[in-house]
């Protein structure tokens, strides 16, 4: 079976970035004046797609790695889940509370989130256990 | 712990990248064996065993613990 690279895995997150921002800018802002329960759904879960084809294209990056490597993506995973976890419990109580009055929207900034504190941890990790930052460079 | 893998690699004049297509892992994956902040995996260090023909307990060194 031939081997997944990080070759391969940038040019198809490229790919899928480019689509989600094009999706984004040209789609998903019809949503608001859109017509008619169906289309507004689709137009407002347009950029779906294009997150889902990142998580796939993750879950194969770390299926394709080495045992060293998919520590670090598990262990970066976990510190993100757990960062974002308490911030949105944090952040739910206090909206619970009328403290912080916010709509519902921020959601969408969980998904982002939690990737940037992802790869912020991996490069950690990765540091700690190379030495350096060429993390970038694996092989597989 | 302690390991011979950069002793050996280096007497057998490979690189860290080339152990690591040899052993089908990263040339960091080697790195960090070889700076003793990762401990393989049984499996892997079976097949460095292999690669090296030694056997494993006179590559790794568990030391006191």
């Amino acid at each position: 079976m031939q081997r997944f690279t990080e070759k391969q895995y940038r040019w198809q997150l490229l790919a899928a970035m480019a689509i989600y921002a094009a999706v984004m800018l040209v789609l998903y802002p019809r949503a608001h004046a859109a017509s008619g329960l169906p289309l507004k759904v689709a137009l407002a879960l347009s950029p779906v797609p294009a997150v889902v084809w990142y998580v796939a294209l993750m879950a194969r990056r770390v299926l394709a790695s080495d045992e060293l490597q998919q520590r670090l993506h598990l262990i970066a995973l976990g510190v993100a889940t757990m960062v974002v976890g308490m911030a949105s419990i944090v952040g739910g109580f206090l909206a619970a509370a009328d403290v912080w009055i916010i709509d519902g929207s921020i959601l969408v900034w969980v998904f982002p989130l939690l990737c940037f504190v992802y790869g912020f941890a991996h490069v950690g990790l990765t540091r700690h256990y190379t030495g350096s930052l060429d993390h970038c460079d694996w092989r597989h | 712990m302690k390991s011979r893998v950069r002793e050996l690699r280096e007497k057998h004049g490979w690189s860290q990248g080339e152990l690591g297509e040899r052993l089908d892992v990263s040339r960091q994956t080697i790195n960090a064996i070889e700076t003793g902040k990762y401990d393989p995996s049984l499996p892997l260090a079976f097949k460095i065993a292999y690669v090296f023909g030694m056997r494993i307990e006179t590559l790794f060194d568990p030391g006191k613990e």
